[in-house]
């Protein structure tokens, strides 16, 4: 697996996640218990945000990196 | 404990119990969410392991600029020494690569980056699984703690029938010896004749039982789980413990009616009403509690006779609703009315029985196709019929149970198909619904809807909250139909939509015909 693809699955993974997060959150249960799992799988949807801010930040950086690289060609020292 | 939607909309007696919005419905709801967390968890931990493996890769051999990367000290070092001259090329090169580098040691290294992440969702769905044990060891344990109690209590006694009697033959002689004491003592205190009191208590003995029964059916419930037990374990030997009691004592008492020829079930003859009536579509459960009630004979409807509706939507489609009154005769069998107590003793033990043949046979002569739905609506034993019916596979194979309801009904024990949805409505003061000895399960497609007729604002509702027959009576449910068409939530909302495949949007052309069963002499 090259450089960028390995951090696209991660991208992907991530994306996946949140969307079974969606599931998670979806409950019409009804009691305090309820109350306090919702709020804790939303602040766990604000978590995976962020980490998907970071892992699509490594992949556009990966990305970037291999293209300058095939830009420069192989290196002359 | 039951997640409910307490509080109908200007009836404060209203409680519904289980069906979408239930606790059961809600378990296998946080089942499913738990689920979703530990997939979410895992995809997490596959994202940080591919960034590792991003970031092993960039430096390794191999990777664009790999070369660059193998020692950055080194690198660095004759840079800085001029020893190394770089082009400008693969000097961008060597920063976009140090910049990737740090962007991934960042995914590893920061608070939410996925590992992290994953190891929280990890300890979150271990909680909720926790959470979710805990609701289904608690739901219901207290009431099934007692009704166990009963059912051992009574187990024990039916097993030992003569220390029974001799413990309630020294109960009854004590109790006699006293009598005459107590009612001295009473006459001397509240100033009347000892013959007055005996008569003032005989006047109140039907009205002391009406209470009973009004007040007490929850504890009623619960008490005849013991008695069921009870006459299950009478057979010599060692009986084993029955799981429904009530359904158990039943199978041995339609055992016995079918030992004698007079109460032995006899060919039933259904019989098509002539005429058939187009009334207005129904449009909802006060509309077709109305029309059940107009069945019974003392509303002007024939004895043992049901009620069988077609509808022709204007898309071409055809649904059915069959209404199916209760008990009309108290006889065991020996009567023309199929809708007897003899029915009612098949039912309650789940033998072949009139109620359910009646039905069956007028859906084949009114020409039910295989895939048109149906709604079955039963009080009281109709119920019991309904159920009956919707939990019998050959019946449910043939025809497409789109939703059921019972008015009344002792139902308990039946367990119908997830597919069709099931409204039970109870009186609190009716004390039929309990005769099977347990509360309608709480089940995601089984809604309960329990209304307490003496805290209703329409004032017939109270008085007939003050009488066991009235209580039970058709009318009455009608009315608790009516209101409970007023009532939102989940759990009502997934039978509504049920009901809906058959009831359409109220523009269907309703044909109504009635089917009686009659029995052989």
């Amino acid at each position: 697996m090259r450089v960028e693809r390995a951090t696209a699955a991660a991208c992907e993974d991530v994306a996946r996640a949140l969307r079974l997060l969606r599931q998670a959150a979806e409950v019409e249960w009804v009691s305090d218990a309820a109350d306090r799992y919702r709020a804790a799988v939303h602040e766990a949807f604000g978590i995976v945000l962020r980490t998907q801010v970071l892992v699509e930040a490594a992949d556009l950086a990966v990305r970037e990196h291999s293209a300058v690289a095939a830009r420069a060609g192989p290196p002359t020292w | 404990m039951s997640a409910g939607d307490p509080g109908g909309a200007g009836d404060p007696g209203i409680a519904v119990y289980g069906g979408r919005g239930g606790t059961r419905a809600n378990l296998e709801d946080l089942a499913r969410a738990t689920r979703a967390l530990c997939a979410a968890a895992h995809e997490l931990d596959a994202a940080a392991t591919s960034c590792s493996s991003a970031g092993w890769r960039l430096t390794g051999p191999g990777s664009p600029g790999g070369s660059l990367a193998r020692d950055d000290a080194c690198l660095m070092t004759g840079i800085h020494d001029g020893l190394v001259t770089l082009s400008e090329g693969e000097l961008e090169v060597a920063r976009a690569r140090a910049r990737a580098l740090a962007a991934l040691a960042e995914v590893r290294r920061s608070p939410t980056g996925p590992a992290v992440a994953a190891a929280h969702l990890t300890g979150l769905a271990s909680a909720l699984l926790s959470t979710t044990r805990i609701y289904a060891e608690a739901d219901g344990a207290a009431r099934l703690l007692v009704s166990r109690l009963s059912r051992a209590v009574g187990g024990v006694a039916g097993e030992h029938p003569l220390g029974l009697l001799v413990a309630g033959a020294i109960v009854g002689r004590l109790a006699i010896a006293v009598a005459p004491a107590a009612l001295l003592g009473a006459s001397v205190v509240l100033r009347r004749t000892p013959g007055d009191l005996v008569a003032a208590t005989r006047a109140r003995a039907a009205q002391l039982a009406n209470d009973a029964l009004t007040e007490d059916a929850a504890r009623i419930e619960i008490i005849l789980a013991g008695v069921g037990s009870g006459l299950v374990s009478l057979p010599p030997g060692v009986q084993p413990v029955a799981a429904e009691p009530v359904p158990a004592a039943a199978r041995l008492a339609s055992g016995a009616l079918d030992l004698d020829p007079h109460w032995r079930r006899r060919a039933l003859t259904v019989i098509p009403a002539v005429e058939s009536q187009h009334p207005p579509a129904p449009r909802d459960l006060g509309d077709l509690a109305r029309r059940l009630s107009a069945l019974y004979p003392d509303a002007g409807g024939r004895p043992g006779t049901i009620g069988v509706e077609r509808l022709d939507h204007p898309d071409g489609t055809r649904s059915w609703v069959v209404e199916i009154p209760g008990t009309q005769e108290l006889g065991l069998g020996f009567g023309e009315n199929p809708l007897d107590m003899g029915t009612n003793v098949r039912l309650m033990a789940a033998r072949p029985n009139d109620g359910t043949e009646l039905v069956t046979e007028a859906l084949r002569q009114a020409g039910v196709g295989a895939n048109e739905p149906i709604l079955l609506l039963g009080h009281s034993q109709g119920g019991m019929v309904a159920m009956s019916l919707a939990a019998t596979a050959a019946f449910t194979s043939r025809y497409r149970v789109a939703a059921v309801a019972t008015l009344g009904a002792p139902v308990g024990t039946v367990s119908v198909p997830r597919s069709i949805q099931v409204l039970n409505v109870e009186h609190v003061q009716d004390v039929i619904p309990a005769l099977d000895g347990v509360p309608s399960p709480d089940e995601p497609n089984r809604t309960t809807v329990r209304r307490d007729l003496r805290i209703s604002p329409d004032p017939r509702d109270r008085f007939a909250g003050r009488t066991a027959g009235a209580a039970h009576g058709a009318g009455t449910y009608a009315r608790s139909a009516e209101v409970i068409d007023g009532v939102d939530g989940p759990s009502l909302d997934a039978w509504r939509d049920a009901a809906s495949q058959v009831l359409g949007d109220g523009r269907a052309t309703v044909t109504a015909r009635e089917f009686t069963g009659v029995r052989g002499r």
